[in-house]
């Protein structure tokens, strides 16, 4: 009885890293989508981030710079110097979404 | 020579991102120094390669902070010092290739047409000594999260401009038309395709009558042609207003009868309580405070004498003076102010003798105007974190062995 309870535990457990992973890998994949087309203006206008094509010369280079994801939900939220601030234009998720997916490839790509 | 102040007490941690790494240091007993180290080792990028890289932190490519100890007492910052704060990156270096063929349109006057800045050079020419600083000066001293670039003291300098006043064009183009208030000036940068250009373009309005008064139109900053980081080969020189209203790479100046709409102007560089967004009711970032700051020592001193030294300016008014506390702010002193009285709207070296006893000490400084107004202890929290003046943060906290 207790091996069993454990065992549904363990897949319980485990059923929810894959979610996760999952889940992840979506907002990755939103992030991305955010940063070329669907923020407006786009990212990628004026930001290079070599991992979403975007060779942007107008606002730092955010494969130079290699924000958090702190970092970037800030400046998407706020805005800063030229660039305006995407709250309440971008949903939460989406700003989760590409916070997550420029902190996790910025830098990356050669 | 890199910053190295022994933090102990919370109200001298920097604030933002500053504060934790400051109050981890503390803890462990490794003091800022380590923190300005990683921050220093960034490169310069290329269109300012030839700036002196060990007086400066790299934040971004387009944002360069001067180190606090490397501003001396001789009253003039050297262009290899001068901070760079660009709010979109610089046009090619292919712009200076003949600056006198730079051209500038000129709206709002009798006889609007485009003048060329070999023209400009025939027609007058003033040098002003000016205190040139970006809004978000101080950014780091403030407790509250605040987007952009956590600057501490370094994204000011004082540099001396020559150009043609702008009054000397206004009147050579046959006076400004009626109605007009402000003058709008546009920078010459690059703008993306596809986004609206109102959005992006680096365009400030400032009153009229001060800019007739005041503002030039510089090609000569500190004795040399100006830079591609600072705007070269014509930039908008507005005396005693914040850095972002001294437009690079002018293209076109304008009277106009309000002030433009770009995002810039109406949303952004406005004063605001925290949480609250940008509008055009709220005050801008124009007219600079009152403020100063020590720049030696900043850590580590020998008991004994010693020269206390700092820059104070008054901001939009003239310097009166500037006190010195090596106690936190309990008693002041008068320093001594150092140079030649570059006038109204640059800074002043300072220096205060002093002996100090071994033990810890609270070095500051509050600097008066000529309209009697004093350096605030502290300043009001404000949403996008700009010009953090306030004396008590301003601290530095020396040991003396």
């Amino acid at each position: 009885m207790r091996f069993a309870l454990g065992a549904a535990v363990l897949i319980v457990v485990s059923g929810r890293l894959l979610a996760s992973d999952a889940d992840g890998q979506a907002a990755l994949e939103l992030g991305k989508d955010v940063f070329t087309s669907l923020a407006e203006p786009r990212c990628s206008v004026c930001h290079t981030l070599a991992d979403a094509g975007a060779a942007g010369k107008v606002g730092p280079s955010l494969d130079e710079q290699q924000p958090t994801e702190d970092d970037v939900k800030l400046s998407i939220m706020e805005g800063g110097g030229v660039m305006p601030p995407y709250a309440g234009i971008l949903t939460p998720e989406q700003i989760d979404a590409v916070a997550k997916y420029v902190s996790s490839v910025a830098g990356k790509t050669q | 020579m890199a910053e190295f102040i022994s933090v102990h007490r919370r109200s001298f941690l920097a604030g933002g991102a500053g504060v934790l790494a400051a109050a981890a240091c503390a803890r462990t007993g490794v003091a800022v120094r380590a923190q300005e180290a990683t921050k220093a080792s960034k490169p310069l990028p290329a269109y300012v390669d030839w700036k002196n890289a060990e007086g400066l932190i790299v934040h971004s490519e387009n944002t360069i902070e001067t180190k606090r100890e490397f501003i001396g007492t001789s009253g003039v910052t050297p262009n290899d010092l001068v901070y760079v704060r660009n709010n979109i990156s610089p046009p090619d270096q292919s712009i200076l290739a003949n600056r006198d063929a730079w051209e500038v349109t000129f709206e709002g006057v009798a006889n609007p047409r485009n003048v060329t800045l070999g023209e400009l050079k025939t027609m007058g020419i003033e040098t002003v000594a000016m205190v040139l600083q970006c809004s978000g000066n101080g950014r780091g001293f403030f407790e509250h999260k605040a987007s952009g670039t956590p600057w501490r003291t370094g994204a000011a300098a004082n540099v001396l401009w020559s150009g043609v006043p702008l009054r000397t064009v206004v009147d050579a183009l046959g006076g400004a038309s009626a109605g007009m208030k402000f003058l709008t000036s546009t920078g010459g940068e690059t703008l993306p395709e596809g986004v609206d250009p109102k959005t992006v373009v680096v365009e400030r309005s400032i009153p009229m009558d001060h800019a007739l008064e005041n503002a030039i139109l510089a090609w000569e900053m500190n004795g040399e042609p100006i830079s591609l980081a600072h705007g070269g080969p014509l930039r908008v020189i507005t005396p005693g207003y914040y850095g972002v209203n001294n437009v690079k790479y002018v293209k076109r100046v304008a009277l106009t009868a309000a002030e433009t709409d770009a995002s810039i102007q109406s949303t952004g560089y406005r004063i605001r309580p925290v949480g609250v967004e940008g509008a055009p009711d709220q005050p801008s970032m124009w007219e600079m405070k009152v403020k100063s700051w020590v720049t030696h020592p900043l850590a580590d001193a020998k008991s004994g004498k010693i020269q206390i030294h700092g820059v104070a300016f008054g901001g939009f008014s003239a310097l009166k003076g500037v006190e010195v506390s090596t106690d936190g702010g309990n008693t002041w002193k008068d320093a001594q102010l150092l140079g030649p009285d570059m006038g109204r709207y640059a800074w002043r070296p300072f220096v205060l003798s002093a002996d100090l006893a071994p033990g810890t000490h609270a070095i500051t400084s509050r600097a008066t105007d000529s309209e009697g107004r004093v350096q605030e202890e502290t300043t009001e929290p404000n949403h996008r974190g700009y010009d953090y003046s306030g004396w008590r943060r301003l601290a530095v906290e020396v040991t003396v062995a």
